[in-house]
């Protein structure tokens, strides 16, 4: 007899179910779904732009908005260089018993370094985002 | 020098083929005797056989070599009964919305059920309790009951999680507490998912030691020695469960059942880190994919939800490495 069985997966509102337990990672899973569509937007936006030499303001404001889209992305991705630098003890979630006794700690030097890197990143990028502003606006 | 406390279950070891023995002679040489002496062989097995056993094993065992652990009973019979039957403080009741899938109409439906808890109630117990005593048509798999078999997976109020492990007062909010299936997980019924998917995914990446001689594998003369910086290579990995609560937190498995999801991909890892294993980089190049390991869009909610600490997140970003450098060396 064959098996009844329901299948929910397949559809992308299930992203929402992260906002229950891992905001952030809710905001970086949405940000990214957005970040496709906007990123191909944009891309027209300075094809047509550039084509016809008219107004950059569409191609700006979109690129603007790709940017703001893309911080979680850079956040993320300052945090998994940490994360594999230190193999899971910056960062990760490993067996509390086996961080206790493994014993390639990462020195707390380092540790405190590799903790600061994406918050790092994520400043240099929001001074860049300030920059882009200041250039094209005031 | 062998304890005389065990005197009685040497007297109760020998005594019984002794009266054996004297039963066979009085009854070959006097029978009449032998109706007296019956009796007096039963009262003998059980003195000696049941009471000096005992004894011997009570008081003697640890002296006399015999390996039972005393202290059991020198614990009195009140305090025994009362082990494990400490009250759990004030019972409340408190409404448990089990998310259950109506056939007929074909959707997911919440069915409110109020059961009286304690302090040190599991949510696993609550739904233990509505099937023995509100609602026995609900479905649910459990078993060990201790966090070790992951067989009690479920979703409590949104976040994927041991039913066994999950604590219903602390879980609460406004006495209220909702428990729904996993929904990465193909559903049977009402809390029962088919694993049939995800053990077919686990098994695509052979999860077990390879060796390239067929003697090795199969009759090892050997151990394998490992230094520790070896073992701890692949040791967090191997605390893998499959209870399957990273596969249901994935946003990409929820969204694409085409990818081999985070429980499969960290098996990957355990055995390609393991020193022992000839495969190697072979595990990598398997699931070297869009649907492998670069699916994976690190939001790392599966090492959120992972009862164990496998951090399935680490070791996905530790293949990714490992690939990259791979190609890096081939070019």
């Amino acid at each position: 007899m064959e098996k009844q069985i329901y299948d929910s997966r397949g559809r992308q509102t299930s992203i929402a179910r992260l906002a229950q337990f891992d905001a952030e990672a809710f905001i970086h899973m949405l940000f990214y779904r957005i970040l496709i569509i906007f990123s191909i937007l944009t891309f027209a936006a300075f094809v047509y732009s550039y084509a016809t030499k008219l107004d950059f303001a569409i191609f700006q404001a979109l690129f603007l908005a790709v940017w703001v889209l893309f911080t979680p992305q850079v956040f993320e991705t300052a945090k998994g260089i940490s994360l594999i630098q230190t193999r899971g003890f910056v960062f990760g979630r490993l067996n509390k018993s086996y961080t206790e006794s493994a014993k390639n700690h990462v020195g707390a030097r380092l540790a405190v370094m590799y903790r600061v890197i994406p918050y790092a990143a994520l400043l240099v990028w929001v001074i860049g985002f300030a920059a882009l502003l200041y250039v094209w606006f005031i | 020098m062998r304890s005389m406390s065990a005197l009685p279950l040497y007297i109760s070891l020998m005594g019984t083929p002794v009266i054996m023995l004297l039963s066979v002679l009085s009854y070959l040489f006097y029978p009449a005797a032998n109706a007296a002496l019956l009796p007096l062989a039963a009262i003998g097995l059980l003195v000696f056989g049941v009471f000096g056993a005992r004894e011997a094993y009570v008081k003697g065992g640890a002296t006399s070599g015999i390996p039972i652990n005393a202290n059991v009973i020198s614990q009195t019979l009140p305090e025994i009964s009362q082990k494990g039957q400490k009250p759990g403080g004030k019972t409340k009741e408190i409404t448990i919305n089990v998310t259950r899938f109506n056939n007929s109409k074909a959707k997911m439906e919440k069915q409110p059920y109020k059961i009286k808890v304690d302090r040190f109630t599991t949510v696993l117990d609550g739904i233990l309790q509505i099937k023995e005593k509100c609602d026995n048509t609900l479905s649910m798999r459990y078993s060990c009951r201790m966090g070790i078999c992951g067989s009690c997976g479920v979703v409590i109020n949104g976040k994927p999680s041991l039913a066994c492990e999950t604590n219903i007062m602390k879980s609460a909010k406004d006495d209220t507490i909702d428990v729904a299936p996993m929904q990465a997980h193909p559903l049977l019924k009402d809390l029962v998912n088919d694993f049939d998917d995800f053990f077919a995914k686990h098994s695509s990446v052979s999860p077990h030691l390879y060796k390239k001689d067929a003697k090795a594998q199969y009759a090892a003369k050997k151990e394998y020695a490992q230094t520790q910086d070896e073992v701890e290579k692949f040791l967090p990995y191997s605390y893998c469960i499959m209870c399957g609560l990273c596969m249901d937190a994935c946003p990409v498995v929820n969204t694409n059942p085409g990818f081999i999801g985070p429980q499969a991909l960290s098996q990957v890892q355990r055995y390609a880190a393991d020193s022992r294993d000839d495969k190697g980089s072979k595990r990598i190049d398997e699931v070297n994919s869009i649907e492998g390991l670069w699916g994976c869009e690190f939001a790392g909610a599966c090492s959120k939800v992972c009862p164990k600490g496998v951090d399935p997140a680490t070791a996905i970003q530790l293949l990714k490495t490992e690939a990259m450098d791979r190609i890096i060396k081939d070019k």
